[in-house]
């Protein structure tokens, strides 16, 4: 979410990702991003242009819980981290496998 | 259609050798490729990290010359103008022009490719959108044919979008919903 777009962009941008299983949100504050920046590993930038994910079993209660891994664009994280489709896709196998 | 594309092909390569058997002696004749068509594919501006959606459709008009467009959705292009065709056998090169903050006003960005010898794949080298990172303007592309040109193109599907209250206990709930299963939990601006 940056400063001037609209639902109307967030409508646009689902094109993106047609799957069926993805739901898609929609938010113009910055509650979220605050919410998650701990759990992204983040010390002061909001978690906008992160990528969480959850293994299997986690619950968010009152605070959003921590990710298993995070991946990031342009974020004061590893640059090891930087947001790379085959390794996130990796991630998700190691998880989607793991007992 | 790619389906059918794929039938067509393996037909070919089947009556290929009887075809041949009788011209043993017979040598290729390299003919130019056929690139007119509906094409898909990805610039893979950074490989796994930035890759741009693309669909080029190009045709021949009434003087048989070969026209096209370019969609980019990531850069707000729909139908924009494809010029200075090449097909010299199975390479071909095409170009649109835009302004670019780098070059100027009206630049080049050019596609300079090869098509597969079935017909169903153009893959080269996209001159145009510079990677800083990497220190050059030249990155891979490649399309698969999905079509003829002039052929309806897949209409996209937009999901729908649900407003978030401010205490967010829509995606809350969703994310609980799901705990049985692995969660990818994505912020992301939609400009």
């Amino acid at each position: 979410m940056l400063g001037g777009e609209t639902e109307a962009d967030a409508r646009a941008a689902t094109a993106l990702m047609p799957d069926p299983r993805a739901s898609h949100y929609w938010t113009g504050a910055h509650t979220l991003a605050e919410a998650l920046r701990a759990p992204a590993g983040l010390q002061e930038e909001l978690a906008w242009d992160t990528f969480l994910l959850f293994s299997r079993g986690t619950r968010w209660e009152d605070a959003p819980p921590s990710p298993a891994y995070v991946m990031h664009v342009g974020k004061r994280l590893p640059p090891e981290r930087r947001l790379n489709g085959d390794k996130l896709l990796e991630q998700v196998n190691r998880l989607r496998t793991a007992r | 259609m790619r389906a059918v594309w794929r039938v067509f092909s393996w037909l070919a390569v089947c009556a290929l050798p009887l075809a041949a058997q009788p011209a043993q002696e017979a040598r290729e004749i390299p003919q130019p490729v056929r690139v007119e068509g509906l094409w898909e594919g990805m610039i893979l501006y950074d490989p796994a990290q930035v890759e741009l959606e693309t669909t080029v459709e190009i045709a021949r008009d009434a003087q048989g010359k070969l026209v096209g467009t370019i969609d980019l959705p990531s850069q707000r292009m729909k139908y924009h103008e494809l010029r200075d065709f090449k097909v010299d056998g199975r390479k071909v090169s095409f170009t649109f022009y835009r302004n670019s903050e780098k070059r100027g006003p009206n630049s080049p960005f050019v596609f300079d490719g090869e098509v597969s010898a079935d017909g169903l794949v153009m893959a080269g080298i996209f001159t145009g959108f510079y990677n800083e990172e990497k220190g050059t303007d030249r990155v891979p592309f490649s399309f698969e044919r999905i079509g003829e040109p002039g052929d309806e193109r897949p209409e996209p599907v937009a999901p729908p979008v649900i407003p978030l209250s401010p205490a967010y206990s829509e995606l809350r709930d969703a994310f609980n919903r799901d705990a049985d299963a692995v969660r990818i939990l994505i912020l992301i601006s939609p400009t």
